[in-house]
């Protein structure tokens, strides 16, 4: 049977270090059902850190005892690194707090040594991808903006701070832009509410155009855009700021009722400095209001 | 151990024969501390029956019943049972069948006799817990963070079933949109913290002046949305009136600045049959219009 991606074999990760048990975890899912598993075996917290990073699992089938972690903390260890991968708990302890506890925290099923069948295991092992998936589905509605695509506040605030580590942990550059369209009252009231999504959509076009897939680009309210851009030394802010000018030009030539202006501002942090999230959003607002405040000087000057 | 303990598990068991629902019910009563009070209906009809009469915890079914066979049981019950967690016990040995089941939104599927009562009574705890993670994820998928009230995909998810339910039961319903006038002067001279209390105001407002049942949601920065089933064109006013009133008195008691809302409704007849965007485009063009007449007003006073 294949799974819904088509994929073929399964792939599972093994962490058990009870070699007998093992060997028969083994044994049932790479024979018993004729290649539709296949498993990898690792019996350590450190060695199944070490192999999720080399290779994607479909699933993992995990013991919370082993010589290096125990308990929950081995469960909460692999979930934060691989929250894409659904975890089947199998254990020799019937503890049924522990069970739910478990469950609770995002695993897909807890099985009991002592009380498991081949079909039971390769049906758990085969509903927990499926739950998973649709669970995912369902997160990553949570994360986005429905009218434009982008990520929503939420989704922003949840992926942000991971980008954040990985800049600090590899000492790349940060910048924030924080972005907002100019006039979007204005296209309400005068085109009508359906006009003024169509606006919101062709900003989150220029943006997609503008940045990279890596960098993190979020619609967090009304009309008001945030980027997080890392690693951006081989872009400077100019370069960015060139093209997003391009971009929307290039809209704003293509014939649409309405011209679309952006305002923006532009934080920059160095590898060493260490803003937390709040800072760096406080600093590109204040960046943007000075050039809002600027642009506005200017067209009202003598 | 979770204070749930003390209080007996309400499970619906649709099944065709009693003496395996008794069987499995002593089972499972003769396991640990919990009390699992169960419930039979022998046939799909009375099952759903049941299901609209009262709320349980989990409903246990089997896929072949005397009025229902297959996947189809499973779609139904789903269909009616939303919020209810659902185990499928079935003799079928179909694994397409069961990954189907699975992905549909079945919480487990187990074969008859191929599973003890501690596999179940597992399998019952986890579907509880993994089916409230998923209620939470959905909700935070629909609901706007700062008002409470729906967010976009909220309103389009759940006018559109409105709507269905106005055809179908030949019932009136009304569409309102309505926005807040000054959210960018509240904004520029308050700040943005300002501008997100305004914001909640008006969800208030909304709540205390509509019904329970009626759908608002926060589409966007200052756009909201009423679906109100069940409302003639003379209940919209009178929605509007108590709005309207209530938004006075909230001004009354409020010195730094003025709530102000432009609203703009549109009536649904199930003989025409309009589609969503069709009332939302009429509304539209009303709110539009409420908006104009104001700023005439404000032009052309003395």
């Amino acid at each position: 049977m294949l799974n819904q991606s088509g994929k073929y074999p399964i792939e599972v990760l093994v962490v058990e270090d009870d070699p007998e048990f093992a060997s028969m975890l083994e044994a049932i899912l790479s024979e018993a059902t004729s290649g539709q598993f296949n498993p990898v075996l690792v019996e350590t917290l450190e060695g199944t850190l070490i192999r999720l990073q080399k290779q994607d699992f479909d699933v993992i089938l995990l013991d919370l005892f082993l010589p290096d972690c125990q308990g929950q903390q081995t469960f909460r260890k692999i979930i934060e690194v691989v929250p894409e991968v659904p975890i089947v708990v199998v254990t020799g302890m019937d503890d049924k707090s522990q069970a739910i506890q478990s469950v609770r925290e995002g695993a897909q099923d807890y099985l009991v040594k002592g009380d498991l069948d081949v079909n039971q295991l390769i049906r758990s092992l085969l509903y927990a991808i499926e739950r998973h998936r649709s669970r995912r589905v369902l997160q990553d509605l949570s994360f986005s903006d429905e009218l434009t695509g982008l990520l929503n506040r939420r989704g922003f605030l949840s992926l942000a701070p991971k980008h954040l580590k990985i800049a600090q942990r590899a000492n790349w550059e940060l910048l924030v832009f924080f972005i907002d369209l100019d006039e979007l009252k204005k296209i309400n009231d005068n085109f009508g509410h359906p006009e003024g999504d169509q606006a919101l959509r062709a900003v989150a076009n220029i943006l997609r155009e503008t940045f990279r897939t890596s960098d993190v680009v979020a619609r967090i309210g009304g009309d008001e855009f945030i980027v997080l851009a890392i690693n951006a030394s081989d872009a400077s802010i100019e370069n960015i700021t060139a093209r997003l000018h391009e971009n929307m030009d290039q809209h704003n030539h293509s014939g649409d009722r309405f011209r679309i202006s952006l305002s923006y501002g532009v934080a920059r942090f160095g590898p060493q400095e260490q803003p937390s999230l709040e800072e760096m959003i406080i600093q590109a607002d204040q960046a943007l209001y000075d050039n809002k405040r600027r642009k506005h000087e200017t067209n009202q000057g003598p | 151990m979770n204070n749930r303990a003390e209080e007996a598990i309400d499970i619906l068991f649709i099944e065709e024969s009693p003496e395996y629902v008794q069987l499995l019910g002593e089972a499972l009563n003769s396991q640990g501390t919990d009390r699992f009070t169960i419930i039979h209906a022998d046939r799909l009809r009375t099952g759903l029956k049941y299901l609209a009469e009262k709320s349980f915890k989990v409903v246990l079914s089997d896929l072949v019943l005397p009025d229902s066979i297959g996947f189809d049981t499973f779609a139904i019950l789903h269909d009616q049972a939303a919020d209810t967690p659902i185990i499928i016990l079935t003799s079928l040995q179909d694994e397409q069948l069961a990954v189907r089941t699975v992905r549909a939104g079945a919480q487990d599927l187990l074969i008859k006799g191929q599973f003890r009562p501690p596999s179940l009574m597992r399998a019952i705890y986890y579907a509880i817990e993994r089916h409230k993670t998923k209620v939470r994820i959905q909700r935070i998928s629909l609901i706007d963070d700062l008002t409470e009230l729906y967010n976009r995909r909220g309103f389009y998810a759940l006018a559109k079933q409105q709507l269905k339910l106005a055809s179908r039961a030949h019932q009136e319903l009304t569409l309102i949109l309505a926005d807040l006038d000054n959210m960018k002067f509240i904004n520029d001279n308050f700040g943005h913290a300002e501008g997100d209390r305004a914001l909640q105001s008006i969800a208030k407002l909304l709540k205390t002046s509509l019904r329970g049942t009626d759908i608002i949601s926060r589409l966007d920065g200052d756009e909201f949305t009423i679906v109100a089933l069940g409302a003639s064109e003379y209940g919209a006013l009178a929605i509007l009136k108590r709005l309207y009133e209530n938004i006075d008195r909230h001004n009354r008691n409020n010195g730094r600045y003025q709530l102000s809302l432009s609203t703009g409704s549109a009536q649904y007849d199930y003989q025409e049959n309009p589609t969503l965007e069709d009332l939302f485009a009429e509304a539209d063009k009303a709110l539009y219009k409420n908006k104009r007449q104001k700023l005439s007003k404000i032009t052309q006073a003395p």
